[in-house]
């Protein structure tokens, strides 16, 4: 059985990737996680220059998920690619979440993370805010989305990923001004705007007062948006948003997802994703299927009446 | 090393009211951790939120179990009240950077307010020989709200207790206690050694008051957490150097001056 998906030139073993912001840059969950279950993994998304963040508390758990306002922390380029890009040692792809202020920065910063050989493709974050548009995310209309992407393009001959936030008007635009621009392929969904009230305090939970909601309650949501690009792009569709079981991956791969991402559920499961690449083998298995792309997308076909027999 | 494993549930016993001791088998845990350390558990049972919660270990028998001590403050602890021996956690740890005892001090404090007793009682149980002194300050609102953990008394430690309304013990709280032990002696400054776990106020406190008096200062401190090794970035504290620490990786033990409390306490 082959497990293997293609983005752009790059080949993963597994379509299982980690989620961009729940492991770090790589290295931190080395000998806590069965790397050899990911087709790779996604850093925490890197800006041109260090950020700080919110201020705490910058998660909370809402029962069906977590809400969190990190805020981009992150170290910056030059640490990234100084200090802890040679330091990566782990056994799957190596994506790197890029973000920015303007789309000169995101064009920037993938010129300087495409030399340096260990990234196997860039996920373009378009969830940042657009300082000269009062901060709303890039990816929420297609226009600067294409500016962004087109620049990246520009810059690098690695997979250019574009990650999509979701709850925004005219998806299919915004997918398909990503795929004009260059994309090699959509991550579907980054989180959902929420929030969380103390009601002792009567105070917003999050220092950041409203944060982006993952998890579990996610899964439906994701699962129908991934559908809708999927139908309206030609690039592989990564979905993203919830995933927790085997039985919700191969629901996406229905849906028409190439390859999958997870995070939060890292949090309360480390085992996740050994338990899903084996649930997906093992639904393989019984329906007969080599490949992924022998049931990508099938619930948009002809309903399985069995398998072969 | 840290890893990921299950613990069972040895014991589960009520110390007072909302406070509870529970000892679990976790030879992975057990077998190397140290005071300030602490464990992520979630309960392997219906009903739990969706992330690990945050626990200091309270002792270690250094072979198969560890202790922790837990009050009730919301969904995951009081679930985790109602859980028997023989009930499972998935649980990752030891986690974290414990206290450094400085062996060059005579006099150790330990500050505890309200729930922060547990890694002191484990601090001073490991480290006791260390010191020519060891001394133990707990206190409380009211005699009621007092922690003493059944079986916490560490020969050659000294306790003081405080309760604000005088119920039990000296009448005061325990920054008044810590500063009573700093000024009953004639202490150079350089043989202290102070460390402290609590309410983020009273840690801020215990934390000005050393530096007014030049007296090292470790603090366990508390931030909301999820993954517990410093992959998410959720458990930010403000650092005095500017941006943040995170509490899992870089803590939860600090030197008191490497956070910034005034920004903390605003938040
Ligand atoms: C390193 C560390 C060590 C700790 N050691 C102990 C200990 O030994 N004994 C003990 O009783 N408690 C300890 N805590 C606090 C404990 O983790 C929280 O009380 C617990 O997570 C609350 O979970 P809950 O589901 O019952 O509460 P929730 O229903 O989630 O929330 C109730 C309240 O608890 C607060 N809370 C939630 N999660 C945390 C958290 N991770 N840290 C601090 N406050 C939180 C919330 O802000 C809220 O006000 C420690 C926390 C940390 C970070
Ligand atoms: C703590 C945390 C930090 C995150 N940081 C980032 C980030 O830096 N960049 C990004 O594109 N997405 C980030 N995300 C979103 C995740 O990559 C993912 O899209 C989302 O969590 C949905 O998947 P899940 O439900 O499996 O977690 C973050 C999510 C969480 C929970
Ligand atoms: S809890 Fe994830 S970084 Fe500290």
């Amino acid at each position: 059985m082959n497990l293997e998906v293609k983005i752009g030139e790059t080949v993963l073993a597994t379509p299982l990737v980690g989620a961009s912001g729940l492991f770090g840059y790589g290295n931190e969950y080395e000998g806590l996680l069965d790397f050899t279950s990911f087709g790779a993994i996604v850093t925490k998304t890197v800006t041109l220059k260090p950020r700080q963040g919110n201020p705490p508390p910058r998660i909370v758990d809402v029962g069906v998920g977590i809400i969190n306002s990190i805020g981009l922390e992150n170290v910056g380029s030059s640490v990234f690619l100084g200090e802890v890009l040679p330091a990566v040692d782990i056994p799957c792809k190596l994506f790197v979440s890029i973000g920015g202020e303007t789309p000169e920065e995101y064009r920037k910063i993938a010129g300087l993370f495409t030399g340096s050989g260990r990234v196997d493709a860039l996920e373009v974050n378009v969830s940042c805010p657009n300082v000269a548009r009062g901060g709303i995310a890039f990816g929420s209309d297609p226009e600067s989305t294409y500016r962004v992407v087109e620049g990246v393009r520009v810059e690098t001959a690695l997979p250019v990923i574009v990650k999509i936030p979701p709850l925004v008007a005219g998806l299919e635009e915004v997918c398909r001004a990503a795929c004009d621009a260059g994309a090699d392929a959509l991550t579907i969904a980054n989180t959902y705007p929420a929030m969380a009230i103390d009601i002792d305090r009567a105070r917003p939970v999050l220092g950041g007062v409203t944060g982006g909601l993952s998890g579990k309650a996610v899964k439906s949501i994701s699962l129908a948006l991934v559908w809708k690009a999927a139908g309206s792009v030609s690039v592989p569709v990564i979905g993203a948003g919830g995933i927790e079981t085997a039985d919700d991956a191969i629901e996406f791969i229905l849906a028409g997802a190439s390859a999958f991402q997870i995070g939060s559920v890292v949090l309360r499961d480390m085992g996740a994703p050994s338990t899903i690449v084996e649930g997906l083998r093992t639904y393989m298995q019984g329906k007969g299927y080599g490949n992924l792309p022998d049931f990508k997308g099938k619930a948009a076909g002809e309903e399985d009446t069995g398998g072969e027999e | 090393m840290t890893c990921c494993s299950i613990a069972k549930i040895v014991d589960n016993e009520q110390i007072r009211n909302g406070c509870y001791t529970m000892k679990l088998e976790v030879p992975s845990i057990a077998g190397g951790c140290t005071p300030g350390q602490f464990v992520l558990l979630r309960g392997l049972v219906a009903g739990w939120p969706y992330l690990r919660r945050p626990f200091s270990i309270y002792s270690s028998d250094g072979e198969t179990k560890v202790d922790i001590v837990y009050k009730v403050v919301g969904r995951a602890t009081s679930i985790m009240s109602g859980m028997d021996a023989g009930e499972e956690f998935d649980v990752v740890g030891p986690l974290g950077n414990g206290f450094t005892p400085d062996e060059t001090c005579t006099h150790a404090v330990a500050v505890a307010g309200g729930i922060g007793i547990p890694p002191l009682a484990f601090f001073c149980q490991k480290y006791v020989d260390l010191y020519e002194h060891t001394t133990l300050v707990l206190g409380a609102a009211t005699r009621e709200e007092l922690l003493v953990p059944v079986g916490l008394v560490v020969q050659g430690v000294k306790m003081a207790t405080y309760t604000e309304d005088g119920s039990k013990g000296c009448r005061g709280t325990a920054l008044d206690g810590l500063a009573g032990v700093i000024g009953e002696t004639a202490l150079e400054k350089d043989a202290v050694q102070v460390i402290a776990c609590g309410p983020r106020e009273m840690l801020s406190e215990v934390a000005h008051l050393c530096r007014e008096r030049g007296v090292a200062c470790q603090v366990s401190v508390e931030e909301i957490m999820a993954c517990g090794i410093g992959a998410c970035l959720s458990c930010a504290v403000p650092a005095s150097a500017g941006g943040y620490l995170h509490a899992c990786k870089d803590g939860p033990v600090f030197d008191s001056s490497e956070i910034d409390w005034e920004r903390w306490l605003e938040t």
